[in-house]
């Protein structure tokens, strides 16, 4: 590692560009997290929209809203939207804002690299837009694209030129990703102060550590997929195609090669903010660290090679079955050892319930719950009953809301004080925690017993045995929908004003970690550390 | 105060819950996989009920451990944290001790799911074999050993029937005490067949064939659904299977063959057939295959399926149109009908869109015709 | 920082860029070249 900074470079002095040139231009790791996180918060509401819409179609039987094809086509970008749109830009925006600041670095590894891959992302949510209204303002636009988010041949071959635009967007997507990814594990390996060694970093640190591993794995893989879907559709080969020698589930294979994976990167950077919030506010360090990050590597690697639970109703061969199924079953243990471990923490601590706590106790509790369901489906035969039913749908939101959503939540409300300068409303900040995580289980818990009844997935309609269930989880999905307005408001008027924060609003902030992020001042300078930090 | 708030802010929320609870506690719902039918369904179910309890257990025991300390160490009761607590033997062996147990519990999963899995998994003789073909948005039953073929439509009712979504014209008839084995397929996209009572789900892929079992235990009509999305019909296209004893299945067998013999000589004859004839006969098959895209009043759904009535194709030169119909629009929904239905029941049903809605042409095709153009 | 070591982290820091800039790359060539026939002879039935 290099010496200590001095303030000699002309540019480092002075403060940032005014105006939209500050934006556009910025190569400042808190703007472009600042910037990242915006954009999710939009997206989070775009894809709510969608959701809201899902909801007030499946109210009760019958097709009341739109065409069938327009609700699968809210179905496949819902998923899109809050995957590629909400969840990864905001732990790409807190990646960001904190990573630097944790191990002491200035900035970003590549900054001006930071700076197109956090702009990729508006084109690409334009792409998706487009994909969206593409068959309704183009003559001849064809078919919505009404395939899910898995996009599988041959029914993304009879889509209109929305998926043209669909698959784009994913390209723009994905080399969105990786570069960020590139750039976060080239800070995280080279430009740690003197003294913060592996070993030492903060777990939120190590999480996005293994995300972006697994994004420069992954990603590719999806873009190459995506890509031959685009061959065959418009250049006449047959990837995919029985009838020219293809196979179509060999894009079930690349898809699912990239799709879970990219479940882990979706969940890991919640486990690091848990890996914070916890010890934080149960004032003690946390409990197994070395397991921790074991145990993330393991899952990562586990990860990689577990694809084809998604699709145990093709019928690979019993070997491939069962070696998949006893793989999936075996996440069990990182999975486990992560949550036990976060609960030891707990233990024999001095707990206050401050909002992130709350969104992180409740984490604890609701991801365990997706964590046996995901055993129940990783058993083959069981599985046969349970695949592309609503139970599968119940299983992925808990595991995906609690697991990524509310880890986010407890890293904005976290976070929000050292961000902003100010500290926000408690007492709204409490509100919000319950109205979510009630209305939450209120959508979603029912949905269990709809999928063991026989209800499929991606349905428009359905038949009249299903009506109350479903129209609880519509009433519990408006409920949680309703819910982040409030969280728009909380985070605006913690923006505009509030007490001012110290450097370290939490008392138990810095125990058990070399971070530095609580060494500068709240909200900190426009460059973090003019000279390197040491840590001993 | 705080705190109080939040309370009763949470205590009103559960109320709603516990309202919604109880309103359907009136209903007669189920909370469980749907009660089976099959030997195979029973072995999946116990398997099913095995996972259940285990994730029951282990819910219980997490939460029991999280509500514990949250009782107990919290700050404002004064807990003192115990700072040490991760140098302790606990804290220095949990990373062997937690996945040790956790192994432990998933080896006793995984060894009996295993088990379970070969006998889904077995090919041993059938005595009855049926070739499912899931099409946009349909499911064709063939009997391979008596050249029986059932095609299975949505039955069109209201959503306030019980039957919404649930029935169809031609159920899949199958013997009770049989084991029988299932190849399936499929003409366009992606389906999945299956019912949950009496036979687990198997995809159905384009140019493939996958293979799937059942020896149903107990008479009755049983239900499922498509459950792999397969585009706008996908959540019309019922799978109902009626099981019967064997005595009476061999009865439908016999009736259903002589019924095919009838129809084969009718359509391979030299009959020169009428108009009205052709159409009668041609509103059926379109009724059958064709309605759920292009609709009743021929009109199809603007921008997704094309109209027949006053289009280029149906209302212009028989030849395109024969072509279309029998080889279909590659890419698209429309499937090549040629190897689905025979060559009267084309001739009728191209007579039928010839003279229908707004098309006057006053065609009669006849079956010669449409073997010549195969 | 001074002039030579800014220099040294910013080659260092372009170094691993590449380096995972090729491994995405390879991701890439492995889906088209190497996984359809794993998959459509291995694993598939």
């Amino acid at each position: 590692m290099s010496g200590a900074v001095t303030a000699h470079d002309d540019h480092h002095d002075h403060g940032p560009p005014k105006g939209w040139q500050r934006w556009l231009y910025s190569t400042n790791h808190k703007d472009i997290g600042t910037m990242y996180l915006f954009f999710s918060l939009f997206m989070l509401f775009f894809g709510g929209a969608m959701a809201m819409y899902i909801r007030a179609e499946l109210f009760m039987p019958g097709v009341q809203l739109a065409s069938p094809n327009f609700y699968n086509n809210m179905v496949t970008d819902h998923a899109l939207v809050m995957v590629f749109g909400m969840v990864m830009p905001a732990a790409a925006g807190m990646a960001n804002w904190m990573i630097p600041m944790m191990i002491g670095a200035p900035d970003m590894a590549l900054p001006r690299l930071n700076n197109l891959s956090f702009w990729l992302l508006p084109a690409a949510a334009l792409m998706l837009v487009l994909s969206i209204v593409a068959p309704y303002i183009f003559p001849n636009g064809g078919t919505p694209v009404n395939t899910g988010w898995t996009l599988l041949p041959p029914l993304s071959k009879q889509v209109g030129i929305g998926m043209d635009f669909t698959i784009f967007a994913i390209h723009l997507l994905g080399v969105s990703s990786i570069l960020a990814s590139i750039n976060i594990v080239t800070t995280i390996l080279n430009m740690r102060a003197p003294g913060m060694t592996l070993m030492k970093m903060p777990l939120f640190v190590w999480s996005w550590f293994f995300t972006g591993l697994l994004l420069i794995a992954v990603m590719p893989v999806l873009a190459g997929a995506v890509t031959m879907l685009l061959f065959d559709r418009h250049f006449g080969t047959s990837f995919f195609d029985a009838a020219g020698g293809g196979d179509p589930i060999l894009f079930q294979h690349l898809f699912w090669f990239f799709g879970h994976p990219e479940v882990y990167v979706l969940l890991l950077p919640s486990i690091g903010v848990l890996g914070l919030v916890i010890p934080t506010f149960s004032r003690k360090p946390l409990f197994g660290y070395k397991s921790l990050v074991w145990g993330m590597a393991f899952l990562a690697a586990l990860g990689m090679v577990v694809w084809a639970h998604h699709q145990y109703t093709i019928g690979m061969s019993l070997a491939a079955t069962n070696y998949f199924m006893i793989g999936t079953i075996l996440i069990s243990i990182p999975v486990g050892l992560m949550l036990l471990n976060f609960i030891f923490t707990m233990w024999r601590g001095s707990m206050t319930f401050e909002t992130p706590m709350l969104f992180g106790i409740a984490i604890i509790l609701m991801f365990s719950f997706a964590g046996v369901t995901g055993v129940m489906l990783a058993v083959v035969p069981a599985d046969m009953q349970y695949h592309d039913t609503m139970f599968v749908v119940a299983h992925f939101h808990y595991a995906l809301i609690p697991g990524a959503v509310f880890g986010l939540y407890a890293g904005v409300f976290y976070w929000l004080p050292k961000w902003t300068g100010h500290m926000y409303d408690e007492r709204l900040g409490k509100i919000f925690f319950w109205w979510t995580t009630i209305s939450f289980n209120i959508t979603f818990f029912p949905q269990h017993f709809l999928g063991l009844a026989g209800m499929p997935r991606r349905i428009v309609d359905y038949s009249v045995q299903y009506t109350d269930f479903n129209m609880i989880s519509s009433i519990g999905g408006f409920l949680f929908g309703l819910s982040h307005l409030l969280f728009l408001y909380i985070i605006i008027k913690t923006i505009r004003g509030g007490e001012k924060a110290p450097a370290k609003p939490w008392e138990g902030a810095q125990i058990g970690t070399a971070g530095l992020e609580w060494t500068l001042p709240s909200p900190p300078p426009f460059h973090s550390f003019t000279e390197a930090p040491v840590v001993r | 105060m705080l705190e109080r708030r939040t309370a009763c802010l949470a205590a009103t929320l559960l109320a709603v819950v516990g309202c919604l609870g109880a309103a359907v506690a009136h209903a007669d719902y189920e909370y469980n996989l749907t009660p089976p039918a099959s030997t195979i369904t029973q072995e999946i179910f116990d398997l099913h009920m095995l996972t259940t309890t285990i994730a029951t257990i282990i819910m219980v025991i997490v939460t029991a451990m999280i509500i514990y300390a949250l009782y107990a160490f919290r700050h404002s009761q004064g807990a003192i944290p115990d700072q040490d607590f991760h140098n302790n033997w606990f804290g220095r062996w949990a990373w062997v001790l937690v996945p040790v147990i956790v192994l432990g519990i998933d080896l006793s999963i995984a060894s009996s799911a295993s088990s379970t899995l070969s006998s889904v998994e077995s090919h041993d003789k059938a005595d009855v074999t049926v070739k499912v073909t899931g099409s946009q948005w349909k499911w064709t039953y063939e009997y391979l050993d008596d050249g029986i073929k059932v095609v299975s439509n949505l039955k069109k009712l209201e959503p306030t029937d019980p039957l919404y979504l649930r029935d169809v014209d031609n159920p899949l008839v199958l013997p009770t005490g049989k084991r029988v084995r299932f190849l399936l397929t499929s003409s366009d996209v992606l389906h999945n067949w299956g019912g949950a009572e009496v036979v687990p789900k198997k995809i159905s892929i384009p140019g493939y064939i996958n293979e799937t079992w059942t020896n149903i235990t107990k008479e009755g009509v049983y239900r499922g659904q498509c459950y792999e999305n397969c585009g706008a019909g996908h959540a019309f296209m019922p799978a109902v299977i009626s099981a019967v004893s064997p005595d009476k299945f061999e009865q439908w067998r016999a009736q259903q063959k002589s019924q095919a013999a009838q129809a084969a000589a009718e359509a391979s004859s030299d009959k020169v057939w009428g108009k009205d004839e052709l159409v009668a006969k041609g509103q059926e098959v379109y009724t059958k295959n064709c309605m759920a895209c292009h609709q009743a009043n021929g009109k199809g759904l603007p921008g997704v399926f094309p109209a027949l009535s006053g289009s280029k194709i149906a209302d212009g030169p028989v030849a395109g149109h024969l072509e279309r119909v029998i080889h279909g629009k590659p890419g698209t929904a429309m499937a090549a009908w040629g190897p689905q239905l025979n060559d009267l029941e084309i001739a009728a049903v191209v007579t039928f869109e010839r003279n229908s809605w707004d098309n006057h042409t006053g065609d009669a095709v006849q079956p010669k015709d449409v073997k010549a153009a195969r | 920082m001074d002039k030579r070591d800014h220099e040294k982290l910013r080659k260092a820091n372009l170094r691993v860029a590449l380096i995972l800039g090729a491994i995405a790359l390879l991701g890439v060539l492995y889906t088209f070249l190497y996984l359809p026939k794993v998959m459509s002879g291995g694993l598939g039935e």
